[in-house]
């Protein structure tokens, strides 16, 4: 009798200690889904509302160019500069690094909150050509883009 | 059935019942942002198929301009702090034509860069009358843009000699 009673305390210690074990690794999965899910979930909707677009776009000589993106949107757009721009002759747009030398861009605006405008420079290292039609694309750090085309004049 | 069994079971059992609750109430949550999210994107949606404007015609009166535009959708224009306005034209600075390309802001009491709507809000099928305070008179008769932009996402462009 008295070795049946140990022979069970020990099987119930096993057994409580094993499914610490399990139930410890469980919650940790779950922990991890769980903080994938919410991440994905918050991801998708800031992407959903976040809508920007090209408003207009013009040179003022012949190699700077001004561009205005307004949000349209309900979420704002934090790092702009950290968005990525596309600027060239229709259909072979190159990407264009951020400050430095030309070809470049540059802009004032940190975040782009909802119904704000925010102007953008392009400073290009060769000339436009007059009445060829150039596109200008931004996207936005999580990933929404808009694309203007234009003529030069 | 032996108590370490009894123990296990009821064990697992809460272990089981806990997870998945946790699991749903999670899943429940996420949905539920990405559901409110949805709702927010399609009335964005909405109220940009419903917007339709039109500029009809701008005149000029020194440094200011007038612009006629025409409410041709179905929602009210009143968030005009949300609008984007746009004004490329040539100004006239002690005789000589200067390209002057900005974003006017808007204001009440306009003054340079910046726009007023005359009449305020401008509703469904009416022209409102923008007055947009340039910073010097247009160049004479040389052309310009001017860009207005809601802030539903549906704008007008307007391009003659100023």
């Amino acid at each position: 009798m008295p070795t049946e009673a140990i022979s069970e305390a020990i099987l119930l210690i096993a057994s409580v200690v094993l499914i610490a074990t399990l139930a410890s690794a469980l919650y940790i999965s779950i922990g991890y889904i769980s903080g994938a899910t919410i991440s994905s979930s918050l991801h998708n909707s800031q992407k959903l509302l976040t809508q920007v677009q090209i408003v207009f776009a013009t040179n003022i000589s012949s190699t700077t160019l001004y561009v205005y993106i307004q949000n349209i949107g309900e979420y704002p757009v934090y790092n702009f500069a950290l968005g990525t721009l596309y600027f060239g002759l229709e259909n072979q747009e190159q990407p264009i690094g951020y400050g430095g030398p030309a070809p470049s861009w540059s802009t004032n605006t940190q975040v782009l909150n909802p119904g704000s405008t925010a102007q953008i420079t392009i400073t290009l290292s060769s000339s436009l050509v007059k009445g060829s039609f150039y596109t200008v694309m931004y996207v936005t750090p999580n990933g929404v883009s808009s694309s203007y085309t234009f003529e030069v004049t | 059935m032996a108590l370490s069994q009894v123990a296990a079971f009821g064990l697992i059992s809460m272990i089981a019942i806990s997870a998945f609750l946790l699991i749903q109430t999670v899943s429940q949550s996420a949905q539920a942002l990405y559901d409110s999210s949805l709702q927010s994107f399609k009335s964005m949606q909405q109220n940009a198929q419903q917007t339709l404007i039109h500029i009809l015609k701008v005149s000029v009166s020194s440094n200011t301009l007038f612009v006629y535009l025409a409410n041709n959708g179905s929602t009210n224009l009143y968030d005009f702090i949300h609008f984007a306005v746009i004004v490329k034209y040539y100004a006239n600075v002690s005789g000589t034509p200067l390209l002057s390309v900005s974003l006017y802001s808007f204001s009440k009491n306009p003054s340079q860069y910046q726009w007023t709507s005359v009449y305020g809000e401008i509703f469904p099928h009416t022209v409102g009358v923008l007055k947009i305070v340039l910073p010097y008179p247009p160049y004479d008769s040389r052309s310009g843009i001017v860009v207005v932009s809601t802030n539903y996402g549906p704008y007008a462009v307007w391009s003659g000699a100023l």
